[in-house]
This record gives structure tokens, sequence and C-alpha cells, in this order.
């Protein structure tokens, strides 16, 4: 068997991913998890004092916590399994991320598993987050300094 | 399989049919100050969905709903609208904001009908549209 047959038959035995019916579920779950973030946010505006603008902190923590509780229990898997990428687009993805990563490592020690691998996947999301927002930051402050722009 | 399509088909309709409650426009006036002008040029903006306006002691508090669509610049309006009012009561002070916490919190008042209590809940409502993120 050559390299051009058995490119042939691979491609002929690979089953065809449905693009379209993962794009649909992908859409509806993610759709459904922001569905679910909505209400948490209008739980915050409606009983805190919060406005629209800021309700979203306390509603993204809210969302983390529940993805974390939900990967906890062993849920999670099975939305991802049927959302995909609807389920880790959404901030829940980042609850998820780093709880498996824990659960993952867990037999390693408290201590250097759990600590050390628990921000394996979700630490750069950290960082980067962290890292480009002073970044912003400067800009905007150098910019403000110099009367381009006001705060 | 007839029943699961009528109970989806109800579903959708119990849901969508939260999304049209409405307040319309409201105007509250305790001070003997011309309101008329502002309702007006509340009531004539068509990009305006409703409007709960509060004008009590020597604050005017304006709560709006914008059309779905004029959201991305619900910041801007408000912001317009304002300077508009600004114009129309120059010794008013003034707050406009397209925040459903405002007009949510401006309705409440309205409703409770509490007036010992609006000076100091107007003046919540004035903090929280300033606080930023």
């Amino acid at each position: 068997m050559d390299e051009k047959k058995y490119q042939q038959l691979e491609q002929q035995i690979t089953p065809k991913p449905k693009y379209l019916k993962n794009c649909i579920a992908a859409f509806l779950v993610g759709g459904f998890i922001c569905f679910i973030g909505q209400f948490v946010a209008l739980f915050y505006i409606s009983y805190f004092d919060f406005t629209e603008r800021t309700a979203s902190n306390p509603t993204v923590a809210t969302m983390i916590f529940i993805s974390m509780l939900l990967t906890g229990f062993g849920y999670y898997k099975k939305i991802a399994q049927v959302g995909g990428a609807g389920s880790a687009v959404p901030i829940t993805g980042f609850g998820n991320a780093m709880i498996s990563a824990a659960i993952e490592h867990r037999s390693e020690g408290y201590v250097l598993g759990v600590g050390g691998n628990m921000f394996k996947l979700a630490g750069s999301v950290i960082l980067y987050g962290v890292f480009s927002a002073f970044v912003v930051a400067l800009i905007k402050t150098v910019l403000v300094g110099l009367g381009v722009v006001s705060w | 399989m007839a029943i699961r399509k009528i109970l989806l088909l109800v579903f959708i309709l119990v849901l969508l049919t939260g999304c049209s409650t409405s307040v319309g426009f409201k105007t509250v006036n305790t001070t003997d100050i011309d309101e008329q002008q502002a309702e007006t040029l509340l009531k004539e903006d068509k990009r305006i969905k409703n409007a709960v306006m509060l004008i009590h002691d020597d604050r005017l508090i304006a709560g709006l709903r914008v059309n779905t669509f004029e959201r991305f610049s619900k910041r801007k309006i408000a912001k317009e609208l304002s300077k508009e009012l600004k114009k129309m009561y120059p010794d008013l002070k003034i707050t406009v904001s397209a925040d459903s916490k405002v007009l949510l919190e401006t309705n409440k008042l309205i409703e409770q009908e509490n007036e010992q209590n609006y000076v100091k809940q107007m003046k919540k409502i004035s903090a929280l549209v300033k606080e930023e993120t």
C-alpha cells in the first residue's frame, strides 16, 4: 500500500463531520447558556443595586460558579457532548477548564497536583486577559494624559 | 407527537409574551415646573419605546427604554436627551439613562407613592448611573 492509496482509503473510512448539525447544536446550547445568564443578570439588576452595566461582573462570577459545580458533579461533559463549542465559548467553559484540570490531577496531591495544574488550561486565559487589560489601560491613560480623549 | 408540537408552541408563545410588557410613557411631577415640553421631547423621539420621568425637588430622573436595535447607541441617545433637557431646565439636576435599572427603580418609586422617600432614592439612582463598571 503506497501513500496515495492509503490516503484514499483514509478518506473513505473517515466519517464526515456533520458541520451544519454541530453548528446548530452549538448555537442552541451556547444561546441557552446566555439565556440563563440573562436571567442571572436580571436577578442582580432587580434585587441588588446593580445597573445593566455593572451587573455583568457578578453575573460572570455566578455563571462560572454554576459551571464549576456542574463540572464537579459530572453534568457539564454531557452538555459539552451535545453543544461542543457552544458550551466552551461562553464564560462557563472557563470554569469547566479549571475544574476538569483540577480533577484530572487530583491523584498527584493537593499542592503539586491540584494547585499546580489547576490553571494549566485556564491560566493562559487569565494571564492574557490581565495583560491585555493592562496594555489597553496604559494606552488609554497616555491618551487621556495627552488630552486626546476623556474618561 | 402532536402534543409535543403544541407544547413547544405554547412554550414559545409564553416566552415571547414576556417581551411585550411595557409601561409606556409616564410622568410624575411634584413641583410646579412645566413638564409638558420634556414629555413631548421624549414622546416625539422615535427611538424610545418606554419612558418614565420623575420630577421632584430639584431633580429630574428619566429612565428610557430604547428600541431593540437602537440599544447599540443607547448611551449616545441618553446623552443627547440629557443635553436637551438641561437646556430646557437649567436649574434642575438631570439624570437621563437608558439603563433598565433606572427605568425599573423610577417606576417602583412612582408606584410606591411615598414622597418622603423620593429625595433619598433619587439621589441613589443618580449615583448608580455614574458608577463605573
